[in-house]
């Protein structure tokens, strides 16, 4: 395994752990799939259908999530908001991440020196 | 979205997932599908080329449903890799089973010496047959599993980059063989061939004044117990060719039509020989029934065996009439 991969793969694994923590922060207003993989994207942060879609069912069967069906256009879309349990967890993680980032920056702030 | 490739990609993944999440995903696959499309082709109707692109995109179906299950590296099979293992054990676990119990029925006939106790020996014989199988079915579980965990730890490919041409067809509904249907037909064959060649004196009548009487003739049965294991064979390779195609085709046609060509044939040369009669049953019936009608009834049990032949044919027909039907009508 050469350098690219490696940092490749260590830096999708660093994406991996966030990506439940960027679709929750995202989901205060109802949005259907291909929509949230757009917010995302302009934020910089790039999600994979195939990866969303499966998170998203998921995330509804943990009660994370809510859906409904919206037939009123040509196509039916299913659209996702958060559940009052899914805001909760979403506050709960955001502390956890304003802690990690800070806990972060100290250690590569020393690493730096 | 009314396009073949489509719905062969939902119905492959599908497939894969428990069938109670089935009609669910399948909605949001193709409303998923239905997005990517739109972005990627806006107010233009998406070509075949679109179609391949994104497909190709989300991934092989087994990947596609892995996703859907969330059974990725969460234990020593998993994945891709769990799939085809559950694929592999339903077909290998039940062929299996009724293969090593065929082989020790023929066994247990074989090491058959009259006389014998009855009850002993038909508890005896069977509770070996059911050991046998359950035995056999936990080894080809054990080897397959073992199989399937060096095949993870060495991280084979299982995915074809060219999944898209290889996308079965969506059986119609009235194509589909449900998997227990051939696994009963397999128990079926098997319990009629342990009847047959192990306790034939268990088929016959009972009257006060002649007490039990066996229909069929035990000497002609031993000495030409071949055909009914070669019926028996030719009827669980059918039954195995169902539980691996899962649906009426043409080809599973013309794999019934074979076997049961060789059934027919075997079944019609086993069972129209007037030896295989006991010759006692035909004296006492016609003694049972005597003048006007009731000789005629007695003639007719006394040739019972055309009559279990005619049956026999005409199930073998009956059931291939139904599949050419089906796969004729559904297979395109």
């Amino acid at each position: 395994m050469d350098r690219a991969e490696l940092v490749a793969n260590f830096s999708q694994e660093l994406r991996r752990g966030t990506l439940i923590l960027c679709v929750l922060a995202n989901l205060k207003e109802p949005t259907y799939g291909y929509g949230l993989i757009e917010m995302l994207s302009k934020t910089g942060i790039s999600i994979e259908a195939n990866t969303l879609y499966p998170l998203l069912r998921r995330l509804e069967g943990q009660g994370l999530l809510a859906s409904t069906w919206n037939t009123e256009g040509a196509k039916p879309r299913k659209y996702y908001n958060l559940t009052g349990l899914g805001e909760e967890v979403l506050g709960e993680l955001k502390t956890h991440w304003h802690g990690m980032v800070r806990s972060m920056n100290e250690i590569l702030e020393v690493s730096d020196r | 979205m009314n396009n073949e490739m489509i719905k062969r990609y939902m119905y492959a993944v599908t497939s894969n997932l428990p069938a109670k999440a089935q009609p669910e995903i399948e909605k949001e696959l193709e409303s998923m599908i239905e997005e990517l499309l739109d972005a990627r082709c806006g107010d233009v109707q998406p070509g075949d080329e679109d179609i391949r692109a994104v497909l190709t995109e989300l991934g092989s179906p087994e990947e596609m449903a892995v996703r859907y299950s969330g059974d990725e590296n969460k234990a020593l099979i998993s994945g891709i890799y769990l799939i085809w293992y559950k694929k592999i054990l339903r077909i290998v676990l039940p062929i299996a089973a009724a293969c090593v119990a065929f082989a020790l029925l023929l066994s247990v006939f074989v090491k058959w010496q009259p006389p014998r106790e009855a009850v002993p020996y038909v508890s005896q014989a069977i509770a070996t047959i059911i050991s046998g199988a359950a035995n056999a079915a936990v080894q080809a579980f054990l080897w397959i599993t073992v199989i399937f965990i060096i095949l993870e730890r060495k991280k084979v490919n299982f995915s074809n980059s060219d999944f898209l041409s290889d996308l079965p067809p969506v059986p119609h509904k009235q194509a589909q063989i449900k998997f227990h249907q051939p696994i009963i037909g397999i128990l079926w064959h098997i319990a009629a061939a342990v009847l047959i060649l192990g306790f034939p004196y268990l088929i016959g009548i009972y009257s006060k004044s002649t007490g039990w009487i066996p229909v069929f003739d035990e000497g002609y049965i031993r000495a030409s117990w071949y055909l009914v294991v070669l019926w028996s064979v030719s009827e669980i390779a059918c039954e195995i060719a169902k539980l691996m195609e899962r649906r009426y085709s043409k080809r599973l046609a013309l794999i019934t039509a074979v076997t049961h060509l060789v059934t027919g044939f075997t079944a019609a040369v086993f069972f129209l020989d007037n030896r295989i009669m006991n010759p006692v049953f035909v004296q006492k019936i016609g003694a049972l029934f005597q003048g006007g009608s009731a000789a005629k009834i007695g003639r007719a049990l006394g040739h019972g065996n055309s009559m279990v032949a005619a049956i026999v044919l005409f199930a073998l027909l009956a059931d291939l009439g139904e599949t050419i039907y089906r796969a004729v009508r559904y297979d395109g």
